[in-house]
């Protein structure tokens, strides 16, 4: 069934995410999320997706010969060789690149992905007009929607009032390919995607099933805005960032800490003691390289190290973490301070800066430039921002092409065939399938 | 009919060889004068602008005089004066001298003290083969004759552009504040859109060297906002940046705004947006993009002119084909299609840019970088030559 507008889909049952911007943003986290397995029921969804993987590591780039980017997108971005062309057509549509051609042969494709505006929400208003989502589409963008923001039970998913046999076939299509994982908990299936909660799903799924669902959606929203507060300052005043909590939320969020799959960082000081910081859930696959899971990391430790010096300092306390953290990226250092060596002491160990005593017991605190530690000061700068969410490029990649050529084929001879799995069609195909065989053969 | 033209040459491609901007004969005039139409004070043979390791243009003073009586020292003395207004980085006195009349070599340190270099014409040559080496600067492409032709041709036939074409290419170098120049060149403009058909090779020409210029106040802001901001990611800081900096300060963009909010409330209607550039969003993403190379900013006026000229003269093609910088040519080809749209030139200007842009782009993308191209050239090379000895 396809539904040409948002009122079909919403008459039929279900809820039609708002607007162009999250279905753009969700197509892309099933793109990612699917590796290399594909379901005969998506078509547009990941046309949709590949066009914003490729705007996402095509941001800044200079012109690239088409044949390289294809090449590029399929063994290093995970797209299919046939998916290439179209996501390179809805960009041009979307006028996020120019196409030069011969014929119908594309020859060079010169991009200008817009930094500042949503291209999201373009990309979304290109890619589904014209080309509406079916059925199964719109129901694994609603889904992928609400996973984002928490766990959701299987009772969860009746609310959203779609067909049930369609539900099911999203729900296995998405553990089949990968979007979506299950979890048993207190007699109740969990369902979690790993775009979105990549630590320990077992001890999620338990608190979704204990915790009640607003609350737990609440608490998540919260804290991937204010990353790294001190837990005992949260406990304490019963309030994170001026949001109150009840004491629910402070339960949960104490859970959040003590199960293991939001390990916090711990800084210990002679004044202030031992204290745990605490952040949203590291984001999955989708979201992060695979390579740049250290350096999110280290990003964790120096914002835990700003966030003591801002709510738990002795003399001099931080003001404004963000800016302190922009001029210590533009400077290269820290002014000294007497509290810099404990306060600072898990950067130091991680590599990402030095502390360098300058008499008595006051230290400055030096960054040592190179790639990933600046990479990392970007990050502690968007997380204490607040996290935005949204995908991050290959900058490994990125890089590589900026150069030319020859550094990017290093990093496509790791893989050298595109695999390409097909979800096995559900029972109804099938017979649909064998049935055609059948008449056709008669 | 340009004075002292031979010197004027000389200096202009020394300058253009060295990858700097330049231009012949830039009037300067008091900028806040109390007559309503500001008397020319003098005005410089040849204005070189240089890009700096810290991200900023440098002016050079270039001064050529023929006058054979005329005496060194008093020259120099008049150039640092000149330097010093326009706070130039330094100066060349080119000069032609009669026999037995050479320039005292205590009068060249006298000048070099001052960061002027004092001269003689027939001294120039080695001194330019030594500085552009080896060949020197005298094979450079471009000559004083075809910026002179374009300037003079288009004013005379078209003379609705003649005051806008003496401005962008003579007046224009002499405004020292980046970001009323930034301002003036769109609103410039703007004001002769109607006039401007890019169909024209000498429209397009013009076009492209009004482009060039809107380059230098333009990379002056890249690296103004680079040293400041690095790569802003959010745009509203960039945008609070910029905004800060083309206006001349908060302060005067508060009165800006405000005024321009009244005139439109006295007009009846509700002022929507703040005040800001024409396509203010197009100009951010622009600004941004350059940021990722912000020296290639630095680069941008000089291409633009080298594909000006080419354009006017027939010969863009060669012009473009001394680019191998595929950033530089996209980052240009996009500064290009800002200025069209903000100036709202005829719509039809943006598509014939990028075409003359796109064919070396692509040409480029598809054969540099390219190590598998490279060795199947070698090769067939390679047997094309012993095929040769073969036959």
């Amino acid at each position: 069934m396809v539904f040409r507008n948002k009122t079909e889909f919403n008459d039929f049952g279900g809820e039609m995410p708002e607007n162009e911007s999250e279905i753009a943003v969700r197509s892309h986290d099933v793109l990612v999320t699917s590796g290399s397995s594909r379901a005969a029921e998506f078509d547009s969804l990941i046309n949709l997706g590949a066009a914003v993987r490729l705007a996402i590591n095509l941001r800044g780039m200079p012109p690239v010969r088409y044949d390289l980017l294809r090449n590029v997108a399929v063994h290093r971005l995970g797209l299919q060789p046939s998916e290439v062309r179209p996501a390179v057509e809805v960009l041009a549509e979307a006028e996020m690149v120019d196409l030069s051609t011969e014929g119908k042969t594309i020859n060079t494709v010169i991009p200008h992905i817009p930094f500042f505006s949503d291209l999201y929400a373009r990309l979304g208003e290109v890619g589904t007009e014209g080309h509406a989502l079916n059925e199964h589409e719109q129901l694994t963008i609603e889904l992928m929607q609400r996973l984002a923001r928490r766990p959701q039970t299987r009772n969860d998913l009746n609310t959203l009032g779609a067909d049930r046999k369609a539900l099911n076939r999203v729900i296995e299509i998405g553990k089949t390919i990968g979007f979506v994982t299950t979890r048993r908990a207190r007699g109740n299936d969990v369902y979690i995607s790993p775009s979105y909660f990549a630590e320990d799903p077992q001890a999620l799924a338990d608190l979704a099933v204990t915790a009640k669902g607003t609350h737990l959606s609440r608490v998540l929203g919260l804290l991937k805005l204010h990353q790294g507060y001190p837990l005992r300052v949260i406990i304490e005043t019963s309030e994170l960032a001026g949001n109150r909590l009840d004491p629910i939320e402070l339960k949960i969020i104490q859970t959040l800490a003590s199960q293991g799959f939001l390990p916090p960082p711990a800084i210990r000081t002679k004044h202030a003691g031992e204290n745990y910081f605490i952040f949203g859930p590291q984001p999955g696959v989708s979201r992060i390289a695979p390579n740049d899971v250290q350096v999110y990391r280290n990003a964790l430790a120096l914002v835990s190290a700003v966030r003591q010096g801002q709510f738990l300092s002795r003399e001099y306390a931080i003001w404004n973490p963000q800016l302190l953290l922009q001029r210590f990226k533009e400077r290269g250092y820290l002014r000294r301070n007497s509290e810099a060596p404990e306060q600072y002491r898990a950067v130091v160990q991680l590599g990402i800066a030095r502390l360098v005593s300058t008499g008595g017991n006051q230290a400055r605190l030096e960054l040592i430039r190179d790639k990933d530690n600046e990479r990392t000061v970007d990050l502690a700068i968007k997380l204490v921002r607040g996290s935005t969410g949204q995908p991050m490029p290959d900058e490994e990649l990125m890089l590589a092409m900026k150069q030319g050529e020859e550094y990017v084929e290093p990093l496509l001879a790791r893989k050298s065939l595109a695999d390409c799995d097909i979800v096995a069609a559900d029972r109804d195909s099938i017979a649909a399938i064998d049935q055609f065989l059948l008449r056709g053969v008669s | 009919m340009i004075k002292d033209r031979n010197l004027k040459e000389m200096l202009y491609r020394h300058f253009r060889a060295q990858g700097w901007m330049a231009q012949i004969e830039v009037p300067i005039a008091t900028e806040k004068g109390v007559s309503k139409n500001a008397p020319q004070v003098t005005d410089i043979d040849v204005l070189g602008i240089r890009p700096s390791g810290e991200l900023k243009w440098q002016l050079v003073i270039g001064d050529c005089k023929t006058r054979r009586k005329e005496s060194p020292v008093n020259r120099v003395l008049w150039v640092r004066g000149l330097q010093e207004a326009m706070k130039a980085t330094s100066s060349i006195v080119l000069l032609k001298r009669e026999a037995n009349t050479s320039i005292k070599r205590d009068h060249k340190l006298f000048a070099d003290n001052l960061g002027v270099l004092l001269i003689e014409e027939d001294e120039f040559g080695a001194y330019d083969r030594a500085i552009v080496y080896p060949a020197g600067s005298s094979g450079h492409g471009e000559s004083v004759d075809a910026i002179d032709g374009l300037r003079n041709d288009v004013g005379s036939k078209f003379p609705a552009l003649k005051e806008f074409t003496q401005w962008v290419m003579c007046d224009a170098w002499a405004t020292i504040d980046h970001a009323i120049l930034l301002r003036r060149i769109l609103g410039r403009m703007r004001d002769v859109r109607g006039e401007l058909d890019p169909r024209r090779n000498d429209h397009l020409a013009l076009i492209l060297e009004a482009a060039s210029a809107f380059g230098i106040p333009f990379a002056t802001l890249v690296g103004n906002v680079f040293r400041g901001h690095l790569k802003p990611d959010q745009r509203a800081l960039l945008e609070d940046a910029v905004r800060t900096i083309v206006w001349g300060g908060r302060e005067q963009y508060d009165f800006f705004n405000a005024l321009r909010k009244q005139l439109i409330a006295a007009k009846g209607r509700d002022p929507e947006e703040k005040l800001a550039l024409p396509k203010w969003d197009d100009f951010l993403e622009l600004l941004r993009s350059y940021l990722e190379a912000p020296h290639l900013a630095f680069k941008t006026p000089q291409l633009l002119r080298n594909v000006g000229i080419g354009v006017v003269t027939g010969e863009s093609a060669a012009a473009l084909s001394r680019i191998d910088d595929r950033m530089l040519l996209h980052l240009a080809l996009r500064l290009t299609i800002y200025v069209c749209r903000a100036a709202e030139l005829p719509a039809d200007t943006v598509e014939i840019v990028k075409k003359i842009f796109t064919s070396r782009i692509d040409s480029l993308v598809q054969t540099s970088n390219n190590p598998r191209h490279q060795n199947q050239m070698q090769t067939e090379l390679a047997m094309g030559n012993s095929n040769k000895d073969f036959k």
